[in-house]
């Protein structure tokens, strides 16, 4: 399923709970992605990722939907945006406490959607097959 | 992401088109041999053609009279890339998630 995801890990140090505000909490966010309009943190959110440069929720940057919210642990969300025609990606962060702080893994299995939807040419299509292994071999 | 990214995954997002992409992955191809593959009209056909042609997937060449439809070597590079793109864009969001966390003067919960 997700052989064409992407998937990195980082340790943070800090407790899982001071990280996951900072994944849900709008203002947090803003401080190293971007200000959402709502928070995070409950399932079947709508929410958005504001421009820079406006705090208006007129002015979209991207766009997703809280799918799962476990504090501290796990939060799924949709990740869209207009550069990819408006293709629903997925999200997930993963917070596991460590001594001394927080091992986060991060999920992104917007490739696995694509191929699903690409994956309607057939068997016989060998021009994709060649296309999907090279995206493995890219990630 | 560049225009030309851009243009490759709409060109890539009608069932249609990719089913086009499928059709010319086994060889060139007339407008009126994948039209009789389809349930359009020469016009729908042609036009579908002419956005996969913008989005740089498919190239056209014409001989004589006739004019031969194939996929353009490197085509699907742009949507390859972008990928590369989208990980590069990860390890740099989560670099600022780090700075962020850490350099905040926390409470420890």
């Amino acid at each position: 399923m997700s052989d064409t995801a992407i998937v990195k890990t980082i340790i943070l140090k800090a407790p899982a709970e001071k990280v996951w505000t900072f994944l849900t909490v709008p203002e947090k966010l803003g401080h190293w992605f971007h200000k959402t309009d709502k928070p995070l943190d409950t399932a079947g959110t709508e929410f958005a990722w504001l421009k820079f440069d406006s705090d208006t929720d007129d002015h979209k940057q991207m766009w997703g939907r809280v799918l799962e919210a476990e504090p501290p642990r796990r939060l799924v969300h949709t990740f869209t945006h207009d550069g990819i025609e408006g293709l629903e990606t997925i999200v997930t962060w993963e917070l596991t406490p460590i001594t001394g702080g927080t091992h986060l893994k991060l999920t992104h299995e917007g490739l696995d959607k694509r191929k699903d939807q690409l994956g309607a040419l057939g068997d016989h299509d060998k021009g994709w097959e060649g296309f999907l292994s090279h995206l493995r071999f890219i990630l | 992401m560049s225009g030309h990214v851009q243009s490759s995954f709409h060109a890539l997002a009608d069932p249609t088109r990719r089913e086009i992409i499928a059709i010319l992955s086994g060889g060139e191809a007339r407008l009126s041999d994948i039209t009789a593959k389809f349930d359009m009209t020469r016009p729908a056909i042609a036009k579908h053609l002419g956005v996969l042609r913008d989005g740089g997937l498919i190239e056209v060449e014409a001989r004589g009279r006739e004019r031969f439809h194939r996929l353009r070597p490197g085509g699907l590079k742009p949507v390859t890339d972008w990928i590369a793109h989208y990980s590069r864009f990860w390890d740099e969001t989560l670099d600022a998630l780090k700075q962020a966390v850490e350099a905040e003067d926390g409470e420890t919960p």
